[in-house]
């Protein structure tokens, strides 16, 4: 690979530019009055920044106390999601059986359900096991949500393991668990923290089954909480940026600390072994 | 490799989910195909309001819309996306933080990425127009939201700014997969940068793009958040999708038999291409080997 | 086998009468995020005069909330009383789920104390279906300072439609990136068609026109009248260019902001425009007038509101009717709602004293329900579409109403 990197400069600029612009302006708009945000013509910087948004948001509402459900709802379901999807995953990728596309289909078939056409069935239903307004209840059904996808992407992931390496494992005697648990999931670890990332990010930002499915307020998620800013008669944008800035923070934390996986040598490594 | 041990067989492994799936989504897919041949008093109505969906004037253009947006969509998130994707791969100084910026698009809730967007694209006190005005760029004001011939282009852009961070990740991804010798190969043959592009990322990463082109055509055909949010599907049903159509028949007007019968068709059409991609995916798989 | 069988019964017995006694003495009140607070205040009070029943409230954003509403009505097990706007009310009773509770509010208030217009939209077949406590119409509000400005007098807003136009005209000026447009009509915006019909319909029905008949069986959405009102609405953005090149993008929550910082002079808005007002622009120079009306012809308005309906498979029959009782008096329904109340007497209350209010109560008056026809969300969306269609240019008045006229009478054959 060419080693003179100076030529990655202006499409860098311009794709992270891209990227962040209306995060800028989310966040330029968090620390402005709200009366400074209805001036027209519109100003930039704020005139007079402020921080009486993030107090409102941290101070004066219930934003903790939705972070909480947020992350016991998106850390439960992704860790359910994986329990579920990896031997799944497993089996489309490397077994060969009757039926194995059929099912394959069926899986992605499952993502196919229009969000709108799900909601009501599935209201009855958990109202009829018990688990409207719990964590418990939005959890099941987030990791339902997610479950096809992560599946396809993971299957996609391990199709792409050289098969080699199990055929070596399986001579030195090595169960199907085993070579599982010791080859592929360490080998398609940047496969995993993908799809760990997708669904941590989509059950975080998930608005219609939260706003139906959790009322009370002891289990009410993130966006509706910033849902609750934008009332019938106005919308408080000045705590609905901050908010917004708060909900973000987190997942672009966890991502950075997450890189490493990516960079380089896993599958070098196993290529030259 | 034959599996003979107990415990080791497919079924151990994949039950559980196929489990879990079939409670949770063949009820409400049983539940939809029984609505979409009833009415409010629960008569069986036959074809009825399937008859009616199909011939709404609504209907038609909301899948030439659908078309159109999820098409262009598609075609500039991978362009960016890739692009991105072989850019970020590059060791520069920042790359962790360069990686971590791209993502936010993808990583801001659906709901406020749209109504900041929305925000910003107000024709009379957004700060795009402002910034086009005062630098005397265009002399009035552009209606991104609400001319017809612009609408689905801005909306557009919003869904490309929304995923393109999916398609660079996983491109990033699958990058790492290449094996180097064949960069180190083409290095000794004399390759340059754009050489190594074209002949060995490109056609390593093909599988992967097409793989990837399954999920934004899923994610885009059932996106309703950024287009419900910004225009609502107007003005007068120029930005509509089928997926909004059917969100709208269920949840404003209340019309859960045709919003059914909608979804029926939308689902039918939907696994019919999936099921081509996956007989052809597993056609040349198994021709491979 | 026979032993575990009984066993297992009794348990479940007991349990499911435990159940059932957990919920006789509880009453789940559903309400709004903004009425949050008061609602705490009212549930005190009741709670103290009716030692034994305990209120377990839950408050719901605005968004969204019709249609949950709608899912927990048809679950099964909807809660006790519920908070809606009175214009969902119609749709909900064609849902068979709701309690006509006429009698027993009237036991408190007379229900000819209330507003009219507010019982007759939450009434099906001289059954009432909710406890209407708000009612509001909207009126034209227009900044002072920008009519003097302009050399008119702020005293004498418009009065008929063609000195409406008149003075709109003398509002607009553009220069360059400084705009400033005499009257913003809505188009659109971030709430959807309601915002538009709100201000929009009115037009039609001072005309002598409208959408539908008044026995909700004929379409008149495109009778001259109605077409010469339309063609007057949307005339304001296509042909005198009054209102805003945002129109498309602009309902109730937009145009205030527009009329905060001056780029417009003149909307129509809703009472709460004045707390908005209040906490935000406290400096505005503003009034509030009734809608101007053809020569000759009297104002109208659409009459807007809240109110609590009471779902009939609710888990707690009796005392949910005690509630609605206790919330029925003037003062509490002066006291709960955001604009106005529903109860003619709860007028007299302090806060609607500010004589600023006085459009207001005085479009009060003029306020027509909207008709409890079923499918009336999808009527008014064909409507609102093709007010766009005139708005975006592809369309003359005549033929948009006529489309939708064709379409709409579709929707009532059905």
């Amino acid at each position: 690979m060419s080693k003179n990197l100076n030529w990655v400069y202006i499409p860098l600029f311009l794709i992270v530019g891209f990227a962040i612009i209306p995060f800028l302006w989310m966040a330029l708009s968090s620390f402005k009055t709200l009366a400074e945000l209805y001036r027209i013509p519109v100003t930039i910087l704020p005139d007079q920044p402020t921080f009486e948004n993030y107090h409102k948001i941290l101070y004066e509402s219930n934003v903790p106390r939705y972070f909480l459900n947020s992350t016991i709802v998106s850390l439960g379901s992704t860790a359910l999601g994986l329990v579920f999807a990896i031997p799944a995953a497993y089996a489309f990728a490397r077994m060969r059986f009757r039926g194995s596309a059929f099912w394959q289909v069926c899986v992605l078939v499952a993502h196919l359900l229009p969000s709108a056409t799900l909601i009501v069935p599935l209201y009855i239903m958990l109202g009829y096991f018990g688990l409207l307004n719990t964590l418990l209840g939005l959890t099941l059904v987030y990791t339902v949500l997610t479950l096809p996808l992560s599946i396809w992407m993971l299957t996609s992931y391990f199709r792409h393991i050289p098969v080699e390496l199990e055929e070596a494992a399986f001579i030195d005697g090595a169960s199907r668990w085993g070579i599982l648990f010791r080859i592929m999931l360490p080998l398609s670890l940047p496969g995993i923290v993908v799809i760990v990332l997708y669904a941590f990010v989509a059950t975080w930002n998930e608005f219609i089954f939260a706003l139906t499915f959790a009322n009370d307020t002891s289990v009410k998620t993130l966006p509706i909480g910033l849902a609750e800013f934008s009332t019938e008669y106005n919308t408080d944008w000045g705590a609905i940026m901050a908010a917004s800035v708060i909900m973000t923070l987190p997942i672009a934390a966890i991502f950075l600390l997450l890189q490493r996986v990516f960079v380089g040598g896993l599958m070098s490594g196993a290529m030259k072994g | 490799m034959r599996a003979t041990a107990r415990g080791q067989g497919p079924i151990t492994f994949i039950l559980p989910a196929l489990l879990l799936l079939a409670i949770f989504i063949v009820y409400p897919l049983v539940s939809t195909v029984w609505m979409s041949f009833t009415n409010d008093s629960d008569q069986f109505v036959g074809l009825d309001n399937y008859q009616s969906v199909v011939e709404a004037g609504r209907t038609a253009r909301a899948v030439k819309n659908t078309i159109y947006f999820v098409g262009a969509s598609i075609v500039v998130q991978l362009l960016l996306g890739t692009i991105a994707g072989i850019v970020l791969n590059e060791k520069f100084k920042g790359q962790a933080i360069a990686r971590s910026l791209t993502l936010v698009p993808w990583v801001v809730p659906g709901i406020v990425g749209a109504m900041t967007w929305a925000w910003m694209f107000h024709t009379d006190y957004g700060v795009i127009n402002y910034i086009l005005l005062s630098t005397g760029l265009i002399s009035t004001p552009v209606r991104w939201l609400s001319d017809p011939n612009i609408v689905l282009p801005s909306l557009i852009a919003v869904n490309v700014w929304k995923m393109f961070p999916f398609v660079a990740i996983m491109v990033l991804a699958g990058l790492q997969a290449i094996p180097k010798s064949l960069y180190e190969a083409a290095q000794v043959d004399g390759a340059n940068f754009w050489h190594e592009i074209r002949y060995i990322t490109l056609p390593q990463l093909r599988p992967m793009l097409i793989s990837i082109t399954l999920l934004l055509v899923i994610a885009g055909v059932n996106s309703i958040t950024i287009i419900y949010s910004m225009t609502g599907g107007g003005p007068a049903d120029r930005s509509l999708i089928t997926s909004i159509q059917i969100f709208v028949e269920a949840f404003q007007f209340f019309n859960f038999h045709t919003a059914s019968a909608l979804s029926i068709l939308f689902f039918l059409v939907s696994t019919a291409i999936i099921v081509v991609y996956i007989v052809a995916d597993n056609n040349k798989r198994s021709a491979q080997e | 086998m026979f032993i575990d069988l009984r066993k297992i019964t009794t348990i479940t017995c007991t349990l499911l009468a435990s159940a059932t006694a957990s919920w006789a003495g509880q009453i789940n009140w559903w309400v709004t995020e903004p009425g949050y607070k008061k609602a705490q205040e009212l549930v005190q009070k009741f709670e103290q005069a009716n030692p034994g029943i305990t209120v377990k409230l839950q408050s719901n954003p605005y968004g969204g909330l019709e249609g949950k509403t709608l899912i927990a009505l048809k679950s099964g097990s909807p809660p006790d009383l519920m908070e809606v706007q009175t214009s969902w009310v119609p749709s909900y009773i064609a849902t068979g789920t709701l309690e006509p509770i006429g009698d027993t509010i009237a036991k408190t208030t007379p229900l000819d104390q209330f507003v009219p217009a507010a019982i007759s939209s939450a009434s099906v077949d001289g059954k009432l279906y909710a406890l209407p406590f708000q009612a509001e119409a909207l009126a034209m509000i227009y900044r002072k300072d920008l009519y003097r400005a302009a050399g008119l007098d702020p005293e004498k807003p418009p009065q008929t439609w063609d000195e409406m136009i008149k003075d709109a005209q003398a509002l607009t000026k553009v220069e360059g990136a400084k705009a400033q447009y005499g009257y913003g009509i809505a188009g659109g915006g971030s709430e959807g068609q309601g915002n538009t019909l709100y201000r929009s319909l009115p037009y039609l029905w001072m005309n002598g026109g409208g959408i539908l008949s008044d026995d909700g069986k004929t379409v008149i959405v495109n009778s001259p009248e109605s077409v010469k009102a339309v063609t007057f609405y949307t005339d304001m953005y296509t042909k005198y260019k009054v209102s805003p090149p945002s129109t498309l993008e602009n309902g109730g929550l937009e145009l205030r902001r527009l009329f905060m910082s001056g780029a417009i002079a003149s909307y129509q808005g809703t009472p709460t425009e004045i707390e908005r007002f209040q906490q935000d622009a406290p400096n505005l120079d503003y009034g509030v007038a009734i809608m101007p009306h053809p020569e000759g012809k009297q104002t109208s308005a659409l009459l807007g509101g809240w109110g609590f309906i009471v779902p009939a498979k609710r888990a707690n029959k009796d005392d949910t009717l005690k509630l609605v009782q206790f919330l029925a008096t003037a003062e509490n329904v002066g006291y709960y709602t955001r604009t106005f109340p529903a109860v003619n007497a709860a007028l007299d209350l302090p806060r609607f004293a500010d004589p600023r209010l006085n459009g207001f109560k005085e479009m009060l008056k003029y306020g027509r329900p909207q008709p409890a026809v079923p499918g009336w969300l999808e009527i008014t969306n064909i409507y609102y579409r093709h007010i766009q269609e005139i708005l975006i240019g592809d369309s003359t008045p005549q033929e948009a109403m006529d489309a939708a006229a064709k379409e709409i009478t579709a929707v009532i054959k059905r």
